[in-house]
């Protein structure tokens, strides 16, 4: 082949050097969804639009594509990819308007561990409630937990357990593995007595997790557990969880029962960028406590992001898909996604000011790691057309607006009921059974219908129903939608 | 603004689904529509009702794969029609046709279409998929 230059085709198809020929086909109907016909006849996208057809019909034919890896591979540019991101807006094309409009833009993101990456150690700290509450089994469920963390940990691992109650001790001091098998036996020190006052549990979790030196080098996770409410100290809870976030910390902030309160540990695990997570009861707390270690393992490294925006374009809101729904706090354009394995989706809601016909660069964006060793980013370019647009969204954001409008929906429905406006939530908790069940999730719309009936009357929801309703609604989005 | 036929909440333009009440905004009303396809090769007329989507094709008996419109008994194979040829479908109130990688193609008015780049579709179109030429008709 004698050419002197050619394009990154996987680059351009966003896809893995390893991809099939099936996810190459993906790979490019996704993106050919995205162009515009008028957009792409006048406008310098035309030639990135002739490139993708390009790279689809190198890449699909297994001859042409091998000829072109032997060409890429004898001059040293066979990507190797552990990290990459591909994106999808709902429009690449808008109508000139003389007011603001929507615009949506679907970011999915995929760490692989590759074998060629050495797996990164976890620096974790436990930060267990010992109030009074959780007396019985719950606390002897997360000392079974605790000791089955300890067995699955590594060498490289550093492993910290801290309880708290009216304040807060460290049961094990942030150590190596080998030394932590001595730590079997202080576990059962603990004694469940006094009140909850979290933020000294998050505070003494901090600073074990701040011992590991070089932070950059771990996983660093706190995995904070409570079954009650804290008093006061709300404000000091979540200045912590962002002190985290500053330090490459990420959060697992697990409610046990159904006596405490999601508002808060979401408000805990947002300033974080952190998971919030329901555990019904003591029996499901070690496997659960076992799924979040072996996902940190998996990991490939703690993650953070950034969207500039440009031309007046602002920032609305920014959602995560995966692996459940929740509000991104953006701080400035950035933000913090914790540690990332596998393939997660973000979904980032715009407003468009009103702009004359032309074709702007409308956003920047990045995604890297906290050591910064993986990098992916790129712009993403806007046309404004003449007369009203073509509204041809692909699925994907579809899909992924709808999850999001599910959150919000339930997200006001909660509003209502804090401020009293029990009938209003009970109207909103009708319209979020509609949308479940033309979504097929009958028994969450049914148990949604069931409390918006007894709303009005029990000026609450069930305690327990109030829980499933909270976490079910963010759980939708777990299966990525089938290509249609 | 747009206002949501649900709640009456104006929302801006483009939303896909409404702030207030989660209604989807983006179809509009129609999400159905019947075409009349008319052979003008072979001189047959079908109605075919595009509920969210119908695909042209032919049948597969062995991956038990059927189309929404089979022209394997309409001499489908010797006029090159792939199995999952077309793909019709509706989306604000629009109907659109897009290839789904056929072998010999489609075309609307002479022009050929990308794979998998969906174009809008008007009432006295001509389509043509392989050697059938057929001229379509959106039924009020």
């Amino acid at each position: 082949m004698e050419e002197n230059f050619r394009p990154d085709y996987y680059q351009i198809l966003e896809v893995s050097p390893f991809a099939s020929t099936e996810e190459i086909e993906k790979a490019y109907r996704r993106l050919v969804k995205g162009y515009h016909p008028d957009v792409y006849r006048a406008f310098k996208t035309a030639f990135l639009f002739r490139q993708l057809q390009e790279a689809y019909e190198v890449l699909r034919d297994p001859e042409r594509r091998k000829i072109y890896d032997d060409w890429l591979r004898a001059r040293g540019l066979y990507p190797e990819r552990a990290f990459w991101a591909d994106v999808l807006p709902s429009h690449r094309a808008l109508p000139s308007l003389n007011e603001p409009q929507a615009w949506y833009i679907l970011f999915t993101l995929h760490a692989e561990r590759d074998h060629a990456i050495p797996p990164r150690p976890l620096n974790l700290c436990l930060v267990i409630d010992t109030s009074t509450s959780m007396k019985g089994p719950k606390l002897e469920s997360a000392i079974k937990a605790s000791e089955l963390i300890l067995r699955s940990l590594k060498e490289e691992d550093l492993f910290a357990i801290v309880s708290f109650n009216d304040r807060a001790a460290v049961i094990l001091p942030s150590s190596r593995w080998q030394d932590c098998k001595k730590a079997l036996g202080l576990l059962r020190r603990m004694k469940a007595e006094g009140g909850t006052e979290m933020s000294h549990g998050i505070f003494a979790g901090l600073s074990e997790l701040s011992k590991a030196g070089n932070l950059k080098d771990y996983i660093n996770h706190m995995i904070l557990l409570t079954d009650g409410n804290t008093y006061g100290d709300e404000e000091e809870c979540i200045r912590l969880a962002k002190e985290a976030k500053a330090r490459g910390i990420s959060m697992t902030v697990a409610g046990l029962g159904a006596t405490w309160n999601e508002e808060l540990l979401e408000a805990i695990a947002q300033a974080n960028g952190g998971m919030n997570i329901y555990i019904p009861g003591p029996r499901e707390l070690p496997k659960t406590f076992q799924e979040i270690v072996e996902t940190l393992t998996r990991s490939v490294s703690s993650f953070h992001g950034k969207i500039e925006t440009m031309e007046g374009v602002k920032l609305k809101g920014l959602f995560r898909l995966d692996p459940q729904v929740g509000r991104i706090a953006v701080d400035g354009g950035t933000f913090f996604l914790g540690p990332l394995n596998g393939s997660i989706r973000l979904l980032a809601e715009l407003v468009v000011p009103p702009l004359t016909v032309g074709e702007y660069f409308a956003i920047k964006w990045e995604f890297g790691d906290i050591k910064g060793e993986f990098l992916a980013r790129g712009e993403i370019s806007l046309a404004i057309l003449e007369g009203p647009g073509e509204q041809l969204v692909p699925h994907e954001v579809v899909t992924a607006a709808e999850r999001v409008a599910i959150f919000k929906l339930r997200e006001k429905a909660w509003e209502d009921i804090n401020q009293g406006k029990t009938a209003k939530a009970s109207g909103r908790l009708l319209l979020l059974a509609r949308h479940l069940e033309k979504m097929g999730e009958k028994e969450l719309a049914l148990l949604a219908r069931k409390e918006a009936i007894m709303l009005p009357e029990m000026g609450n929801l069930s305690p327990e129903g109030r829980k499933r309703l909270y976490y079910g609604t963010r759980l939708l989005a777990l299966k990525p939608p089938e290509e249609g | 603004m747009i206002r949501c036929p649900v709640c009456g909440v104006e929302n801006l333009p483009n939303t896909l689904f409404c702030e207030e009440c989660g209604e989807p905004l983006l179809w509009g009303n129609r999400d159905k529509f019947t075409v009349r396809l008319v052979s003008l090769t072979e001189g047959w007329e079908v109605k075919l009702l595009v509920e969210n989507e119908a695909i042209i094709g032919r049948v597969d008996p062995i991956s038990g794969f059927k189309p929404h419109l089979d022209l394997s008994d309409k001499g489908g194979l010797e006029k090159g029609i792939s199995r999952k040829h077309l793909r019709l479908f509706c989306q604000g109130n629009k109907l659109y046709a897009e290839d789904l990688g056929s072998s010999n193609g489609s075309f609307i008015n002479n022009r050929r279409l990308l794979p998998f780049v969906p174009e809008p579709i008007t009432s006295g179109d001509e389509l043509r998929l392989g050697g059938e030429i057929l001229k379509i008709f959106l039924e009020e």
